[in-house]
């Protein structure tokens, strides 16, 4: 049933422990992103994955295939790379071709292929061209391109759209996501940005540190972080602590705040700032007991599609709220912000611990 | 108005950074281009003279063109250029090869094996051959050491490896100093080359000979043309090794033109500088040609893809 399955992997450097005990699911036809911060083992599991390198411990299946002794070139798998790192010496015709080539296909049948996926990259006319005249979306295209044309059974982008700049690279999810829809392909992306992974990919799995800590959906992943590093990485801002009696929950300043969510005794808390609402005039204040808590505007951060103002509710409590970037609210001004009741999270105390065993795939 | 301009140029002309960049290059490759050229270009240009009689050793100046139809008669000439080209394809062919198997091997190799490349480096060739003679020659160190554990009887059981007919000794010599000069700069090819192209045709389906044969030859090979052009108009021109390890007929070019250029018979002089300017022609044709070639293939194969 499930199509990849990465069991119990693990790789270390010198000492280094590069990726420890991760375990991995993938439905076939799933797109997976495989989000952290820069070196927390992500690109090296992906090279485990490709077998470009050699786990120290566990196993890789794909279609219940142990894959642990095959070399790369037989795994029926492609990579895309940052910068598209087209051969150099090559056209873009002949890069594109390359795979095809190298399984034995003839110049004539290779070529026409070649030319086919060139039209579904948009780039239909350019094979005759050195990849040094393409620009670097041109080159990320033909990078696909190339990896589309083997119809592999796995699609590896490691960070392929971090060279580009940001309207080439909404573009480029676009295409990838169009041609993934086509074609129907498996696709596990590295990617140290959250946000392109949330637009591209069904399931996150995040990874710290050589570790899993959660593999869910990313809606999911904004909105019920396991734990405090995950809510950071994932764009959070709002942590504080209440003392929660099932559905009232008491912060250390005497207000309180009414949860959707029961609990008892101490608990972190984290809220999504554009789950916030902020009002400048307590007479529109929505009939809510308890959930607006008044306080003074602090920072206004205009950011083009928002504004990003910060609200000092009690001294040891700031929060920051998205607002419409035409609300001009005025530094020390006197705000209320609406918390709604389902937008209160509770955290663990404690990091979650890392995924350790494998979570259902999602069937795309 | 017309002063004051004239004024200013005039102070521009002091002023280096006004300069045009060109003009600036020009001039500070002056002193080395003009030390070449005086020394190189004048000796040629009195080789020529002489060659064509316009200068005389003897007294006797009459323009002719007769030192070259000696030259071109001379009994040995063909014999002597096909055993230099011989000698300097055979070398740089070998040592090249031998150079990119080496290269890849050592590649992920730490810093010892570019320090052990470069030993050889400062060893001037006459030192090397000196080696090779105290090495390999009848009386020397090898069959020495094979009499005394007694694996031949007499040292006339070693074959002959310096100044024998197939020069052995010659392209020993020039193995040992040029592979690692060419594994020192494919070495740096190689370590300076993005390993994820190589990971990137693996994952394509190229097993690792294809890889190699695709990609991580074709990408070496701007390095490997330009070290084995360096190598192979050295051995071609060069003088000491053959003539000290190598056979003693055929001679090589340089030996032959060497040979004449001392001959007791000064009137032989033209005829000897007509002869090492017919070396430094055929030399300088090579190198044309060589470089018009792979500058041809490299744009070709392009187009072809295969290789």
């Amino acid at each position: 049933m499930d199509y990849l399955v990465v069991e119990h992997l693990t790789k270390q450097f010198q000492g280094h422990v590069a990726v420890h005990d991760l375990w991995l699911t993938m439905a076939q036809g799933e797109v997976l992103a495989l989000l952290g911060p820069s070196g927390c083992g992500k690109s090296t599991t992906l090279q485990l994955v490709a077998g470009l390198l050699h786990p120290d411990a566990g196993a890789i299946y794909l279609e219940g295939r142990p894959m642990n002794h095959v070399p790369p070139e037989r795994r029926d798998m492609a990579l895309v790379l940052q910068r598209g790192l087209l051969f150099p010496h090559l056209t873009v015709g002949e890069n594109v071709a390359f795979g095809l080539k190298m399984r034995g296909m003839n110049r004539v049948d290779r070529d026409k292929e070649a030319i086919a996926m060139l039209h579904r990259v948009q780039l239909q006319g350019f094979e005759h061209r050195r990849p040094s005249e393409l620009s670097g979306g041109q080159a990320q295209r033909v990078a696909l391109a190339r990896s589309l044309v083997i119809g592999p059974k796995l699609l590896l982008l490691d960070e392929p759209l971090s060279a580009l700049d940001a309207n080439l690279r909404e573009e480029m999810q676009d295409l990838i996501l169009s041609l993934q829809a086509q074609t129907q392909v498996t696709m596990l992306i590295v990617t140290h940005d959250q946000a392109e992974a949330t637009v591209m990919a069904q399931r996150i799995a995040l990874m710290f540190d050589g570790q899993l800590r959660q593999v869910d959906a990313p809606e999911r992943l904004y909105r019920y972080p396991c734990d405090e590093a995950t809510a950071r990485f994932m764009g959070g801002v709002n942590f504080f602590t209440v003392q929660a009696e099932q559905h009232q929950w008491h912060l250390p300043s005497g207000q309180h705040l009414t949860s959707s969510l029961a609990h008892q005794g101490p608990l972190r808390v984290t809220l999504r700032p554009e789950a916030l609402r902020l009002y400048t005039d307590a007479a529109h204040l929505p009939d809510v007991p308890g959930n607006c808590l008044q306080g003074e505007a602090i920072a206004n951060r205009f950011t083009g599609t928002q504004r990003r103002i910060t609200v000092a509710i009690a001294p040891n409590l700031t929060l920051q709220v998205w607002g419409s970037p035409t609300q001009d609210i005025a530094l020390g001004q006197s705000v209320w912000v609406y918390i709604p009741a389902d937008a209160l999270w509770g955290l663990p105390g404690e990091p979650c611990p890392p995924v350790a065993m494998p979570s259902p795939a999602v069937q795309s | 108005m017309v002063g004051l301009t004239s004024k200013l140029s005039r102070q521009h002309l002091f002023q280096w950074r006004r300069w045009p960049t060109w003009a600036r290059a020009y001039l500070l490759l002056l002193p080395a281009v003009g030390m070449i050229g005086l020394l190189f270009g004048g000796g040629l240009i009195l080789a020529c003279l002489q060659s064509i009689g316009i200068i005389g050793i003897l007294g006797d100046t009459q323009p002719s063109l007769a030192a070259y139809g000696a030259a071109f008669s001379h009994p040995e000439l063909g014999r002597s250029l096909w055993l230099s080209f011989y000698l300097a394809m055979v070398a740089t062919g070998l040592s090249t090869v031998i150079s990119i198997g080496l290269a890849l091997l050592l590649r992920s190799a730490g810093r010892w094996t570019t320090i052990a490349c470069q030993i050889t480096l400062p060893i001037p060739h006459l030192v090397g051959v000196a080696g090779i003679l105290l090495l390999l020659s009848p009386s020397g160190f090898l069959a020495r050491l094979l009499m005394a554990l007694g694996w031949i009887q007499s040292d006339q059981d070693v074959p002959l490896l310096v100044n024998d007919p197939n020069n052995w000794g010659v392209l020993l010599h020039f193995l040992w100093k040029e592979i690692p000069f060419i594994t020192l700069i494919l070495l740096a090819v190689l370590r300076g080359m993005n390993p994820y192209y190589e990971h990137q045709a693996r994952a394509l389906g190229a097993n690792p000979w294809q890889c190699f044969w695709n990609v991580t030859l074709p990408m070496m090979k701007p390095g490997i043309l330009s070290a084995s052009l360096i190598v192979f108009s050295y051995i071609f021109a060069s003088f000491e090794v053959p003539f000290l390890l190598g056979s003693t007929r055929p001679r090589t070019l340089p030996v032959l033109v060497y040979r004449a250029f001392t001959d007791t018979d000064l009137g032989k002089r033209p005829e000897a500088v007509a002869l090492g300017l017919i070396l430094s022609g055929i030399s300088m044709a090579v190198l044309a040609l060589y470089l018009g070639l792979t500058a041809k293939s490299r744009q070709t194969y392009a187009e072809r893809g295969d290789s």
